[in-house]
């Protein structure tokens, strides 16, 4: 078998792969496309955006608006990264230019276990401890805030360990020319490490976003799931994950492909984020394209 | 008049002895050049002198080093952040913060209390000490990653002259730039003597001879690197005593 022979073989399992994994993604937005369809069909697109409420079984007045659990997805979504990205930088700083190399050690594999918890013992407790406390502070308890705090102790463990690894991929160089301009810590940190540092950690809050709007056991136990725009942190909130998986074992007809619809919206929210987390990383050297 | 005085100066990397007992004056004003084969302690002697060394894990410095008199390991010891000011170095490789012209200056020079105000016309004196003026001046807030590889050096030589230090350190600060280049770097090193005290390290002879007031061949003996011969460059380049340096020099050992 000639060289280039096997590299042709190579390059067509190579690609196969690559399309199979590729293809995944568009086989899975054409089956939402398809369940929407008859939403889309029916004219109800309008109805989407346009009701204000979500009461799709009523049969005297059925409503069909999505936007205020869109809007609670952005809010529970937003709110928790506004919690978890401070925190979980911060810690990546501590455990990277302040803690002793044990303490480091032990901590990281602390956040590799806690991303590892699945998330219905996160909504275990915050059912069982969390509620009950925002509870007392302002009832219901469940709320927009219960889920906001335990999303954000869920994607704290991926913005604090991508943020370690953007920190510690800052070239040692750059460290050893602050060194020697006599430049301290606070400033090493803030002037020189953090912005050679940011896209990376940006990528980091980019991921944990998509995580978290997507997110959909451990909110839904303690979001309070009704469909409204929350007037306040104690609100209850119903986002969209928590919708299709209540709904979809019953909903029939238009219900149903309305959930479809949603989903697809879902996907695509969340696409643009990555989309977002792409167009950064453009400005990053990439790979030459010819590799004869 | 010595600047730094070194006295009986090991480091040790764990169970590595990478230099060992090394005495040696650095004479105020002057370019002393640290010449010797690759691998004999060269650098880590040059980092011991801004105690970079401190970044090494498992490093550990023995012996005395004084600047002017005061020391920079035994109690009680100059801080780190006030020697490196007065201490500056220049590395092998250009190294640049990947951000503009202008924070290049901006960040060394606030940490050590420079009045933001003050900082423009820091710039622009360091900047012209090395011929860089002319070439940046209308781009300060461009990415100093986009200056060619000699460019980047004088900049970082720039950079180090801003905070006003006593003494400079090169290491081998052209032995990562093209011949043109690396004479343009020669020649702005050549015209900081007196004003500064400089220690360059160099595995150029010809540069050694071309710049250097004195001459100090570092030498690997029994696994670890010891300073075999020193003197004015003259001297030691042109009659050497010590046999491995006089194949050395002839390009015969080394």
């Amino acid at each position: 078998m000639s060289r280039s022979h096997a590299d042709r073989v190579v390059e067509a399992g190579l690609g196969l792969t690559a399309l199979l994994s590729g293809g995944t993604l568009l086989l899975i937005v054409w089956f939402l496309f398809e369940g929407a369809k008859p939403a889309l069909d029916f004219g109800m697109l309008g109805h989407l955006f346009g009701d204000g409420k979500w009461q799709p079984g009523s049969v005297r007045d059925p409503q069909f608006g999505v936007m205020s659990m869109l809007i609670g997805s952005l809010l529970v979504t937003g709110l928790s990264i506004l919690l978890a990205a401070p925190a979980g930088v911060l810690s990546a700083i501590f455990l990277s230019f302040y803690s002793p190399a044990r303490l480091a050690r032990g901590h990281r594999r602390l956040l590799e276990l806690l991303a590892a918890v699945p998330s219905v013992v996160f909504g275990f407790w915050g059912l069982t401890v969390l509620v009950p406390a925002i509870d007392r502070l302002h009832p219901p308890g469940q709320s927009l805030l219960a889920a906001a705090l335990v999303l954000s102790l869920m994607i704290l463990p991926t913005i604090a360990l991508t943020s370690v690894s953007a920190l510690q991929a800052v070239p040692v160089a750059q460290l050893q020319a602050a060194a020697a301009l006599g430049i301290g810590r606070p400033r090493l940190i803030w002037s020189v490490v953090l912005p050679a540092a940011w896209n990376g950690v940006g990528a980091g809050i980019l991921l944990a976003a998509a995580r978290a709007i997507g997110e959909t056991m451990a909110v839904m136990m303690v979001c309070g799931n009704i469909a409204q725009i929350p007037a306040s942190l104690f609100d209850p909130v119903r986002p969209v994950t928590a919708t299709i998986a209540l709904e979809m074992g019953y909903a029939s007809a238009a219900h149903k492909s309305l959930l479809y619809a949603a989903g697809l919206l879902l996907v695509l929210v969340t696409g643009a984020l990555i989309c977002g987390m792409a167009f950064r990383r453009q400005t990053e050297t990439s790979l030459p394209r010819s590799w004869s | 008049m010595a600047k730094l005085r070194i006295s009986n100066l090991s480091i040790r990397y764990g169970d590595v002895r990478a230099v060992t007992d090394v005495t040696l004056e650095i004479p105020e004003g002057k370019i002393t050049a640290i010449v010797g084969p690759s691998g004999c302690g060269k650098s880590s002697f040059l980092q011991a002198l801004n105690r970079l060394t401190d970044l090494i894990p498992g490093c550990e410095v023995s012996g005395s080093v004084k600047l002017d008199d005061q020391c920079l390991f035994a109690a009680p010891a100059l801080d780190t952040i006030s020697l490196r000011k007065r201490v500056g170095m220049v590395f092998q490789r250009p190294n640049p913060f990947p951000q503009s012209i202008r924070r290049n200056f901006e960040i060394p020079l606030r940490e050590h209390g420079t009045p933001k105000r003050e900082i423009p016309a820091i710039m622009e004196r360091a900047l012209t000490d090395v011929a860089l003026w002319d070439e940046v001046s209308g781009r300060l807030d461009q990415n100093a990653g986009t200056l060619s590889g000699g460019q980047q050096q004088r900049l970082c030589i720039a950079r180090a002259l801003a905070l006003n230090p006593e003494v400079i350190l090169f290491d081998e600060p052209c032995s990562a730039l093209d011949p043109i280049a690396s004479m343009a770097v020669e020649k702005h090193i050549q015209a900081l003597r007196g004003r500064f005290t400089i220690v360059i390290v160099t595995h150029n002879l010809a540069q050694a001879r071309r710049l250097a007031d004195s001459v100090a061949v570092f030498w690997l003996r029994n696994g670890s690197g010891r300073l075999i011969e020193t003197g004015p460059a003259d001297d030691v380049l042109s009659q050497p005593r010590d046999p491995d340096v006089v194949s050395y020099l002839n390009g015969l050992n080394g």
